[in-house]
């Protein structure tokens, strides 16, 4: 427990992402709410069937790792590296879709091998064996399951 | 025996010869250079169609394989899944199902995939795989894959898709002649060693990568050099300053070159219908080619230079990668009007002339802000306007300084006059994007391509390929009308001669338009102006000083005098209220009816922008006069 709590002390005293605490746990934030820099994974779509089929045409596939890497003056649209490409995605679109394990600063990665599409999809703890060192921080069980 | 039927081509000649042994269709997801790989292929050997019924359009090519046989090549819209949501999935899917109408379904299709970044591109593979016909699938862009320390095994990969596979670069030509070789030759369906279930995206994500790995695939490294630009081009202070640079530069182009060349295309064009008319006996037939044919010809040729400078610079644009980010910085602006960043280059350029402008609303993936954007570029104030409102300013705006020397009265009046089509474009797409052209479904999502130089053969092919289309297409409409405003001003003939403007028909016509034009102040000879000017909208100054130097009141003075002679100030204000909205230009509307594959759109327009500068000219001099 107390493990728990100092890593996640860790990731608040890193500049430049003032949600890394919560949100580094699987926690679901809005992908919207990622910050230039930050990288999370992709878990639900609150969006009409259509229009979440065209996303994962275009690579947003749940489970996958998703980067948000520049955005238009203003913020919006914002520029998300997912799955090798890079998309710009508006507002209304980015705030209705889920993420979870937020990660920032040195530790975030924004690429994914293809292999873990299928272990990602199953189970995020899986994810530890890919996501490197720091990675590992950023997908500490939440304190609920620490606790148990 | 796959033909493609002339049936859907609209007269344009598309018709593949009698004789091509086979017809293979060409698949892909956009950015995977599928569009290269034809234009290598097929060379200068292809034609633009439009489908039936739609507005997307395909090019068709003649491959020739190794043992001379000709294969006839269509090229259909890049798709990212052939679930038939989108008009460009519908016609893929219809197309490669033989259901398009006036086509047989292919003998074979070539997927083009993009190498370095295969496992998302895999995913369309699944889907095109699983129609049964003969696949081959191109892993484009090998010679990327390899300078960036990606691998793919092509034999392994063939083996668990069950289809050839052929490690291409397009733009370098590299396996290129293993396309062609496929194109000629009977191959087998493609067996895979399995498929997911098609209707899961998810499941087909995990299955391409399951077969990227299999296939020995390793993701090369992201290009470094596309961070570096994008950390400039859309840095968050310098962004917008370069963005606002190429805008700048865009307009110069057009406007500073592009007009210059137009005129001196002009002065060829007149040069050589007087030495045609020099050759010809005098008379009706000569009055006939040189007047009605020739001129007609020249005022489509004249946009010639104009609409290639446009397109050349919106083919580095796009060519580059710059287009995608100047949509992201222009987004937000354009999404006050309910439009997209996408729209912003289109309307840009309609300053200079509508015609390239509505040509280049073609990156635009979004239909129904494609339409919108169409519409409104007409109100935009573009350079054939320019002479009429410098006319009437002159005549009829005393010039006195306002704000400093430079800045008086006049330039006043003109930006007053650039200012009100503007807002009238706003107010119009307002309107659109909130009724007819509401697109809830349709967000504005966008790949970032990667950065790459533009190759001179694909900017020379696309120039070619829009020079022609516009030629073709708009230049039969516009040929038309010339011949007809011809007739119109050159009967009823007296004794063999043709009539003095005052007793043509086109003075028959602006007597009888007369009643009605005559609330907004406007007499018979403005409304034989206004008849003219559909031609082209600068057309009315020179039908003015004709028609005011025959009457023997104004027959003395200067155009300047006459129009002041003529007409009040207030029906002056009125007139060019009116020409600041209506739609008055043959070749904008020939233009927008080959874009929109319909008639709908164009009459739409001439209704509603005609309607509004009535309305907005009476309004003016009913409160003035």
């Amino acid at each position: 427990m107390v493990v728990v709590l100092k890593m996640i002390f860790n990731f608040a005293d890193k500049p430049g992402c003032h949600s890394a605490a919560p949100a580094a746990r699987a926690e679901s934030a809005s992908l919207f709410d990622l910050e230039e820099g930050c990288t999370a994974i992709l878990s639900e779509f609150e969006l009409p069937e259509q229009l979440a089929d065209q996303l994962m045409n275009l690579g947003f596939v749940p489970g996958l790792e998703v980067k948000a890497t520049r955005s238009g003056p203003w913020g919006d649209p914002r520029i998300y590296r997912v799955d090798g490409v890079e998309v710009a995605l508006r507002r209304d679109v980015a705030e209705r879709m889920r993420v979870t394990h937020t990660q920032c600063g040195r530790g975030a990665v924004a690429e994914v091998s293809a292999a873990e599409v299928t272990d990602r999809a199953a189970s995020p703890v899986e994810t530890r064996r890919y996501a490197g060192p720091e990675g590992i921080k950023a997908l500490t069980p939440t304190v609920e399951e620490a606790g148990d | 025996m796959g033909v493609v039927a002339s049936a859907s081509c609209h007269g344009a000649k598309t018709e593949l010869r009698e004789g091509v042994a086979r017809t293979v269709a060409l698949v892909g997801p956009p950015n995977s250079g599928k569009t290269t790989l034809f234009n290598r292929l097929t060379g200068l050997r292809q034609k633009v169609g439009n489908f039936p019924g739609v507005t997307v359009e395909h090019h068709l090519g003649v491959v020739r394989d190794e043992h001379g046989r000709e294969v006839a090549v269509v090229d259909l819209p890049g798709v990212y899944s052939l679930t038939p949501k989108s008009e460009d999935e519908k016609v893929t899917v219809d197309v490669l199902t033989g259901k398009m109408p006036g086509m047989t379904p292919p003998d074979a299709v070539v997927l083009v995939v993009d190498s370095t970044n295969l496992n998302r591109h895999l995913v369309l593979a699944a889907r095109v795989i699983a129609l049964g016909l003969p696949t081959l699938v191109v892993l484009n862009m090998a010679d990327e894959l390899r300078k960036q320390g990606g691998h793919v095994e092509p034999l392994e990969l063939a083996r668990q898709l069950g289809t050839p596979v052929a490690l291409v670069s397009a733009t370098s030509g590299e396996g290129v002649a293993a396309v062609a070789r496929f194109m000629g030759a009977d191959v087998a369906k493609p067996n895979p060693l399995d498929l997911p279930v098609l209707q899961d995206t998810r499941g087909c994500r995990e299955w391409a990568a399951k077969i990227g790995l299999n296939a020995s695939y390793r993701k090369p490294a992201t290009p470094i050099w596309t961070e570096r630009l994008d950390s400039i081009f859309l840095h968050k202070v310098l962004g917008p300053v370069i963005f606002a640079v190429v805008v700048v530069m865009v307009f110069q182009t057009i406007f500073a070159l592009g007009q210059p060349l137009s005129e001196l295309f002009q002065k060829l064009l007149d040069v050589t219908g007087n030495r045609i008319a020099a050759w010809l006996p005098t008379g009706l037939l000569e009055s006939l080619i040189i007047n009605g044919l020739w001129k007609g010809v020249g005022s489509v040729l004249v946009f010639l230079p104009q609409i290639l400078l446009l397109f050349l610079v919106i083919g580095i644009l796009e060519d580059s990668g710059y287009l995608a980010r100047a949509a992201v910085i222009a987004d937000r602006t354009m999404a006050r009007v309910g439009l997209n960043g996408k729209c912003f280059i289109p309307l840009l350029s309609a300053y200079a002339c509508a015609v390239p402008a509505i040509m280049a609303t073609r990156t635009i993936e979004s239909k129904r802000d494609r339409i919108a954007t169409i519409m409104i570029a007409p109100f935009m104030t573009c350079s054939a306007r320019l002479p009429v409102y410098t006319m009437f300013i002159a005549a009829f705006l005393p010039n006195k300084p306002l704000l400093g020397p430079l800045f008086g009265t006049r330039a006043a009046a003109m930006l007053g006059l650039y200012g009100l089509g503007f807002m009238m474009a706003v107010i119009t797409a307002k309107v659109l994007k909130s009724s007819v052209l509401k697109s809830k479904d349709a967000p504005f999502m966008m790949e970032m391509p990667p950065y790459r130089w533009p190759t001179v053969t694909s900017l020379a092919l696309r120039l070619v390929d829009r020079g022609r289309a516009f030629l073709v297409r708009a230049g039969t409409v516009i040929l038309g009308v010339s011949v007809l405003l011809w007739v119109l001003t050159n009967f009823p003939m007296h004794n063999g001669q043709p009539p003095a403007i005052q007793d043509s028909l086109v003075a028959t016509m602006g007597h009888a338009i007369e009643p009605v034009i005559r609330p907004l102040g406007f007499d018979w000879k403005i409304g034989v102006g206004l008849v003219s000017s559909v031609a082209a909208r600068e057309v009315i100054i020179a039908t003015l000083g004709t028609l005011y130097g025959i009457d023997p009141e104004s027959r003395a003075m200067d155009l300047q005098q006459a129009l002041r002679h003529e007409m009040t100030p207030a029906a002056a204000l009125a007139l060019l209220v009116f020409f600041a909205f209506a739609m008055q230009c043959m070749s904008t509307m020939a233009v927008v009816r080959r874009e929109t594959n319909s008639w709908k759109w164009p009459a739409l327009q001439f209704v509603y922008m005609t309607g509004l500068a009535y309305v907005a000219a009476l309004v003016v001099n009913q409160s003035l006069g």
